[in-house]
């Protein structure tokens, strides 16, 4: 019995000893990487981790079972039940995984009717619609390839005739999407104006959400007044073309415009231009027109404080709750908004780290969980959120189901855990509105200097009060112009009782 | 103190009579560099009124580091500089005004701003973010009242004509400029030789410990 005690003790001692080293490690955690948002005033502050690296798919060990090399992955596409499908640009080739992520068979061949096989050239896009047909951009042969799962084409889509009524622009497919009615959108490169758009059955219905090029009053009264040589040596208004797109639930089109300058970047970002004008992400609606919200200080740009090498977004991501997550080239970030265009979080490096990314080239949800596909590395990188980041992601959900205590229970925690993210209390505050406590709202609101929604907040407020208070108001003013005509019409009166005479205006009795 | 309260009175008579008032308290009596002083100090008190207690959304300060005498002693300097550039002009401009006229002119001109001011503080907390042009307007209004009466001010003090009085005031701000600009040459060479002074003690001190 003795000997035991003496043994605990020395456990306990031992215990004693292991506790600092290990809430060390704690602090120590190198394979998480920093998680920040930027401050109203453009500072970046650090923020509770928001998403971990989980686990990576690696198709380099697929080259083995296939003798076959994969060295250059240009896109991926995911399905909502976790089938994945990556595109082997060099080898013309699709890689399909089933649900379970498992490697389920590659595609390289595909039938005509008349039995010839095709196979594709240097191909840049996939997407799989909900039963089974592939849409591949065979970028490489100028075409675009509608095929079933077993490899037997539907339909070839090549180069429309009327495309820009010019026959010098050829027709390179890169990104495209399909929605639920069959329309097919389409980004080619070198088209610059606007995402391509095909019928269900292959034919060019024209363009949709054209990058507006806005040239200011001045750039026209200069061009106006310079002779053609000057015009020629001046810079030209190129519209930025559109580098992928992806489409969501509700058929809107996200496009991603990689090729902004730094310089018009910091314009932007440094005037809190929210127009939109100049913007590497757009939300377009069947009309092409950008829907996109964008009601934080800054517009969603990806890293607001660089020098001269500012995000190249990539790709988006648009996951659960109406958030969405860009993905950055430059530094291998990964920025996730929500609804109204504030910045959650970014996080994610460039690195040889484990978790790190060297060229992400898209980015995709399944569930919460984020898929970054590498096509440096040749490996999908899978993200998961953390208790922070799930709080913050179910806080938009139930907010946007309009279950408002169980969001302001979330943003209570959140505003816990990180003290330093004015949505949090903004989230608070729209908690509180919506369910009329303005005065409370009004306060978080002005917390988090929102003064657009404390203005909101405000107006109910006062209109609230105001309707107690009018009858009140009314009464006593009506009451003290009745008493005060009364009195001085009695004091008249009186006066002509008396006999004396009436003083009206001279003008009146001349 | 009933001399003193006649006279705040006589201010407010003045924002509406300024060519009657301002002779008559110059020649007549009706107020005097006590109640202007007043006045002076009344406006400073608004000015950090407004900074604390102006509506979040007309820019209340919310900071908890504010310190109210970067208000007030922004306003004396400029308040000074005022006085005395204009006093400098006038003289050489056979202004009949002396300094004390021109202090107490100056800060009569303020009358405006403090009842404007006291009214906004009251309502930028009940406006919302749409009704800022009513808030703007007030504030403008006050702010051209208070030039309005600046400028009578001069013109009766000093008896000069319009023309007159607009040019000197135009001076006078060139003025102030140009004292702002000599202060700091002044304090700057003043930091020099202090510095090269340090420096030398130092060197010797060394030398000598060596």
């Amino acid at each position: 019995m003795k000997h035991i005690r003496w043994k605990a003790g020395i456990a306990t001692i031992a215990l004693l000893f292991a506790f600092p080293s290990m809430t060390v490690d704690a602090y120590t955690d190198y394979t998480k990487e920093l998680t920040y948002v930027y401050s109203s005033k453009g500072v970046s502050m650090n923020i509770p981790t928001s998403y971990e690296y989980k686990r990576a798919i690696s198709l380099k060990s697929l080259e083995e079972s296939l003798g076959v090399s994969i060295t250059s992955l240009a896109d991926m596409f995911v399905k909502e039940n976790g089938e994945l499908y990556v595109v082997e640009k060099e080898l013309g080739a699709i890689l399909c995984f089933d649900e379970k992520q498992e490697f389920s068979g590659m595609k390289q061949e595909f039938y005509e009717a008349d039995g010839s096989v095709i196979t594709l050239n240097k191909p840049e896009g996939v997407f799989v619609s909900d039963d089974h047909i592939f849409y591949i951009a065979d970028t490489g042969n100028n075409r675009i390839i509608v095929a079933k799962e077993d490899g037997s084409i539907i339909r070839i889509i090549e180069r429309p005739e009327n495309i820009l009524g010019t026959d010098l622009v050829s027709f390179i497919p890169t990104s495209l999407v399909v929605d639920s009615v069959g329309r097919i959108s389409v980004v080619a490169r070198n088209i610059n104006s606007g995402i391509m758009q095909f019928s269900k059955d292959g034919v060019f219905t024209g363009y949709t959400g054209a990058p507006s090029v806005s040239i200011d009053a001045f750039t026209k009264l200069l061009r106006k007044i310079s002779t053609a040589k000057q015009k020629a040596q001046m810079q030209t208004y190129v519209p930025t073309e559109y580098n992928n797109i992806k489409i969501d639930a509700k058929n809107f089109i996200w496009g991603t415009i990689s090729s902004i300058s730094a310089t018009d970047l910091l314009e932007v970002i440094n005037g809190k231009d929210l127009s939109g004008a100049i913007t590497p992400i757009k939300k377009l609606n069947t009309m092409g027109v950008d829907v996109l919200n964008r009601k934080g200080v800054y517009a969603p740009v990806g890293d607001l404080i660089f020098t001269d090498d500012p995000s190249k977004i990539v790709d988006v991501g648009i996951g659960p709750n109406n958030i969405y997550s860009l993905l950055d080239n430059t530094k291998g970030r990964i920025f996730t908004y929500n609804n109204d265009g504030i910045l959650l979080y970014a996080f994610g490096n460039k690195g040889t780290k484990k978790g790190n990314m060297q060229t992400p080239a898209a980015i995709d949800y399944i569930g919460k969980d984020i898929y970054v596909l590498d096509s440096g590395l040749c490996q999908i990188l899978i993200y998961e959120p953390t208790y922070y980041g799930n709080l913050l992601i179910d806080a938009e959900g139930y907010y946007d189901l309009g279950d408002y205590n169980a969001a302001n229970a979330m943003w209570k925690e959140v505003a816990e855990l990180n003290s330093n993210f004015s949505y949090a209390y903004i989230g608070l505050g729209n908690a509180l509105y919506s369910n009329g406590e303005y005065e409370e709202a009004m306060e978080y609101y002005e917390y988090a200097n929102d003064a657009e929604n404390y203005s909101k907040a405000k107006e109910k407020l006062r209109k609230e009060t105001s309707e107690g208070i009018f009858p009140i108001v009314f009464c006593s003013v009506f009451g003290v112009m009745i008493l005060s005509v009364s009195v001085a019409a009695s004091k008249r009166i009186r006066r002509y009782v008396k006999g004396e005479e009436l003083h009206l205006g001279k003008g009146e009795e001349e | 103190m009933k001399q003193t309260v006649k006279e705040l009175r006589y201010a407010i008579y003045l924002t509406r009579h300024p060519f009657k008032a301002y002779w008559d308290i110059k020649h007549e009596n009706e107020g005097s560099l006590k109640t202007a002083m007043i006045i002076l100090g009344l406006t400073m008190f608004t000015q950090v009124l407004s900074k604390l207690f102006t509506g979040f959304l007309f820019g209340g300060v919310r900071d908890e580091s504010y310190n109210c005498f970067s208000t007030i002693g922004s306003f004396l300097a400029i308040y000074l500089a005022w006085c005395i550039s204009n006093w400098c002009l006038t003289c050489l401009s056979d202004g009949k005004g002396t300094f004390k006229d021109i202090c107490i002119a100056t800060a009569y001109a303020f009358v405006p701003y403090i009842i404007i001011q006291l009214i906004m503080i009251a309502l930028s907390n009940q406006f919302i973010a749409r009704e800022a042009v009513f808030y703007n307007i007030l504030n403008n209004l006050s702010l051209v009242w208070v030039a309005f009466l600046l400028v009578v001010g001069m013109l009766v003090t000093h008896q000069f004509t319009l023309t007159r009085t607009v040019v000197v005031i135009l001076f006078t701000i060139v003025g102030m400029i140009a004292m702002g600009c000599l202060l700091l040459l002044f304090f700057n060479l003043i930091q020099q030789v202090v510095g090269f002074v340090s420096i030398v003690i130092d060197e010797l001190l060394l030398r000598m410990s060596q």
